[in-house]
């Protein structure tokens, strides 16, 4: 082993002290932070690489203003875009048009459009500066964009002058169950490592001031492309049976007989719970069992629910069935891929099973489209709500 | 070498006056040659007055001298002067016995033979009889003169505590430790500092609680004191304390009698030195300098409250200006991204580094406390308006400054001014500079740093040979209770057990029967 001399660690120290230093600073209103990022595809392709658009949304502070000072008219960012095959380099041929040294540590969205999503490498290529870039944050989200992503960035919302941190709100924002939970880059680098399937929220543009947040993008694991996507209604099929959903109503018919008898439940709690039954893996039976509870809003049924709870129970205990079993059939023959977080269930509970099956998951003999998936559901309404029966009541 | 020689027997001569020939040391028993040395040794000042009284049936002739201002003129007329004059002695009598016995009203009264006795308690305001024929000479107590009332200190202020100060005198001081400590064990042992100034300076601390090493140590370091005049309980500080190089205090001064009463019962010397209002307190730890008495006389929960805000003050003085060049300048990742881009704006235009921003600001701050501090304190207040102005408004305004350095410049300097003991706020805030220096160089590798250093400072640092940094380092588990929080009265029985005190009992719960 080496061992320095008491001599030698003068200028060991020295160096300690010479080598960082104040020539690498660069003050704070010198850097251009980014603070969303998107990649396209470009119009023009060559014959064998995919051309790439890469466009970064970079922060004009003087735009945004201190709480005293208005930011004035200005705009508060600045888009910048170049298009090339190599995120990379694309990265750095971005610094020929910023004046400003480029930040990528507080960069909080990363949207892809879905074209991108869907050519086999380039997605994960692409990801590859995201993922392992010293200066990239784990946390940041990704999201897939319907369309072109870089138009995103260009949408002016009302109340936030930086369209990027319009949309890091709009994916955190929980308060509906047809939306996936906001997909940080460090869950989605684990699921590629592990070859797992799972879902991206997906964005549309509305209008010209606002975006849509609605349904899912599905990534397959095996297929390494996003196979296609889920609508909101269907979304929030899979939240149930994952138990993702925390807030938002269900429509539901409360008598059959009436096509207009129509009532809305708003979650207070949904659980649920995943059991493998079998060993089969030609047939794999799965259990999930869900506990949804709610509350009555609104109502149009003539039925009482202050007498008759239980058929309401009864009907949101079907519509959830009814909408949980569609969703599994879309996810088992259209997608083929295992949206519901069975991989990582088999992976955590039933290793050796899953070892042995990993491979032909959701491709392949695709043991997932083969396995039956049981749905038992128990609702329960607990209140009848601010329904106007309620007032009813306390008239008499 | 022969110069060198001359110059030093020059100087060993000016800096003993009494060896000069031209008076005798011995008192004589001649009246008027026994004044004339004495005149000569005091080189006849305007203020010593000399009245010469003829009395009794033989005519003697005795001489009362004092120096005026520096008496109690009420004790030197009414109890010395009129007794004497009014005095009918019997012819044979022994004058000086007589008037030692019988005539002179005062309690403080003694007999000396030496010159440097009278010219000493002379010059401290006593009062002297010469008797002619003999030569003995009578010293009455007499000191007295202009004094400051007792009034509330101004450099430490308290909510909840005396309105009492420590004044200029040294014997109003004794006075005022006494009157709270009746214990017969509280000990004054008298030094005397200044080769020329002949200061009195007491060390006082209670026998039978305090370790007697200290004691000895204190007194050995005090003798080492060679200095002609000790300007005030300072310059004592900085002739024993262990170490002349380290930022922080190691002994603390107070002006407040409470807090030398509190220190005395822990078990720790207080030094007091005539003619300054500070007394010292040592040995003193990292943690005892940011408490107050507050914590004291709060109940226990505001207590150590207002003790973890004293402690995250200090952590803001010291940090706050570094912490803010270092992500500034290095880190901007470690903020939020809300909070970069706000910095990011306000700093929008600003022609300075960070570094230079903040250093700017702090140096300003200290020119306007230093001018503050200086001026009159009717134009005091004009200091905070044009203060305010200049640093607040026009630095934003002209741009020079960003606002949010603006924060945190007022935010340190209000901060440091929360540490109790104002020599601990001034070491903290030079403290600062080193800090931003090394932000300003290394970022925050540089403030860790320096952080180190400072660590490895204070664990090395003794007061009086206390380690600074007791209770961490050596940990005493049981000090802990009185440190960071300040538990319930009932549960600091003990005296601090680092000062290893041979009475550790401070307070007993007594049962009491129904």
């Amino acid at each position: 082993m080496f061992i320095p001399k008491r001599g030698s660690l003068v200028p060991l120290f020295c160096a300690l002290l010479l080598l960082t230093g104040c020539w690498d600073s660069v003050e704070v209103e010198e850097r251009a932070f980014i603070y969303g990022a998107t990649v396209d595809l470009s119009d023009q392709q060559t014959e064998q690489n995919q051309q790439l658009i890469l466009t970064d949304q970079v922060v004009v502070p003087s735009g945004i203003g201190t709480s005293t000072t208005e930011g004035g008219q200005e705009q508060a960012y600045r888009n910048i875009s170049i298009t090339g095959e190599n995120i990379n380099h694309m990265n750095t041929q971005l610094s020929k048009k910023a004046n400003r040294t480029l930040f990528a540590q507080h960069l909080e969205v990363l949207i892809f459009s879905e074209e991108v999503t869907k050519q086999p490498e380039v997605f994960e290529n692409s990801l590859d500066v995201f993922t392992r870039g010293q200066e990239m944050r784990r946390g940041m989200k990704v999201a897939v964009a319907n369309g072109k992503a870089s138009a995103l960035l260009d949408i002016k919302p009302e109340h936030i002058k930086l369209p990027s941190q319009y949309i890091e709100t709009l994916l955190e924002n929980q308060r509906s169950s047809e939306v996936a939970k906001p997909l940080r880059l460090d869950d989605l680098h684990k699921y590629l490592f592990l070859d797992f399937s799972f879902v991206i929220p997906y964005l549309s543009i509305s209008d010209d001031k606002n975006i849509e947040h609605n349904g899912v993008a599905v990534f397959n694991g095996n297929e390494r492309v996003v196979v296609g996507r889920l609508d909101g209604e269907l979304t929030k099929g899979r939240n149930f049976l994952t138990g993702e959903a925390e807030f938002g109503t269900m429509m539901i018919p409360v008598d059959d007989s009436k096509s207009d008898s129509k009532s809305v439940v708003q979650f207070t709690e949904v659980n649920s719970d995943l059991q493998l039954v079998n060993n089969d893996k030609n047939n794999l039976q799965f259990e999930i069992k869900m506990d949804v509870a709610g509350n009555i809003t609104e109502t149009s049924s003539k039925t009482n629910p202050f007498e008759n709870l239980d058929t309401y129970s009864k009907a949101l205990e079907k519509s959830i069935k009814q909408l949980t079993e569609r969703t599994i059939e879309q996810a088992q023959n259209e997608l083929q891929t295992d949206i519901f977080k069975l991989n990582v269930y088999l992976r955590g509970n039933h290793y050796k099973l899953w070892q042995s099956i990993k491979d032909d998951w959701d491709t392949g003999e695709n043991y997932f489209s083969k396995s039956d998936i049981d749905v038992k559901v128990n609702g329960t309404v607990e209140h009848s709500g601010n329904t106007i029966y309620s007032t009813d009541k306390e008239q008499n | 070498m022969n110069k060198r020689s001359k110059f030093k027997s020059e100087n060993s001569k000016a800096s003993s006056p009494q060896q000069d020939d031209s008076f005798t040391i011995e008192i004589g028993t001649n009246l008027d040659k026994n004044l004339t040395s004495l005149k000569t040794m005091l080189g006849e000042p305007t203020d010593l007055i000399i009245r010469e009284i003829t009395i009794g049936p033989n005519q003697e002739k005795i001489a009362m001298i004092y120096m005026s201002g520096m008496t109690d003129n009420q004790l030197v007329h009414n109890n010395i002067l009129k007794t004497v004059l009014s005095s009918q002695p019997q012819a044979d009598a022994d004058l000086l016995d007589y008037f030692y016995q019988e005539i002179i009203a005062i309690a403080d009264i003694t007999k000396t033979n030496s010159l440097d006795d009278v010219s000493y308690a002379i010059l401290s305001g006593d009062t002297a009889i010469y008797v002619d024929g003999t030569n003995t000479v009578l010293l009455m107590g007499t000191a007295g003169g202009e004094d400051r009332a007792v009034e509330e200190p101004q450099s430490e202020r308290l909510i909840r505590g005396p309105r009492a100060g420590f004044i200029e005198n040294i014997g109003t001081n004794l006075s005022l430790i006494r009157q709270d400590i009746k214990d017969p064990n509280l000990r004054f042992k008298t030094h005397e500092i200044g080769r020329r100034s002949k200061q009195k300076l007491v060390v006082s601390y209670i026998e039978g609680i305090i370790h007697p090493d200290l004691v000895d140590e204190i007194n050995r370091r005090l003798a080492s004191i060679d200095t002609d005049y000790a300007v005030s309980s300072g310059e004592v500080e900085q002739w024993i304390q262990d170490s002349f190089l380290s930022p922080f205090p190691q002994l603390v001064d107070t002006e407040r009698p409470d807090r030398a009463v509190e220190a005395l019962l822990k078990g720790k010397v207080v030094i007091l030195v005539d003619g300054t209002p500070f007394v010292l307190i040592t040995p003193v730890t990292l943690t005892e300098t940011f408490h107050s008495l507050e914590d004291d006389n709060q109940r226990w929960i505001v207590g150590t409250s207002l003790r973890f805000l004293r402690y995250l003050s200090a952590f803001i003085a010291i940090f706050l200006p570094s912490l803010y060049i270092a992500i500034v300048s290095y880190h901007p990742e470690m903020l939020p991204a809300k909070l970069v881009f706000s910095i990011a704006a306000a700093r929008e235009g600003v022609p300075f580094p960070a570094f230079v921003e903040a250093l700017m600001m702090a140096i300003t701050f200290e020119i306007l406390h230093e001018a503050g501090v200086r001026l009159p304190k009717i134009i005091g207040a004009t200091i905070g308006i044009v203060g305010g102005l200049v640093i607040g408004e026009s630095a934003v305004s002209a741009g020079i400054v960003s606002p949010i350095m603006v924060i945190i410049t007022a935010l340190t300097a209000i901060a440091s001014f929360t540490a109790p003991h104002y020599s601990m706020a001034i070491s903290l805030r030079l403290l600062r500079f080193t800090f931003m220096i090394a932000a300003a160089f290394l970022g925050l590798y540089g403030i860790i740093l320096v952080y180190i250093m400072v660590n490895i400072h204070i664990v090395n640092l003794k007061s009086v040979g206390i380690p600074y940094s007791v209770p961490f380092a050596p940990v005493i588990g049981k000090d802990w209770k009185d440190m960071i929080i300040r538990a319930p009265l009932m549960m600091l029985m003990k005296r601090p057990a680092y000062l290893n005190t041979k009475d550790d009992t401070a307070a007993k719960k007594r049962r009491q029967s129904k």
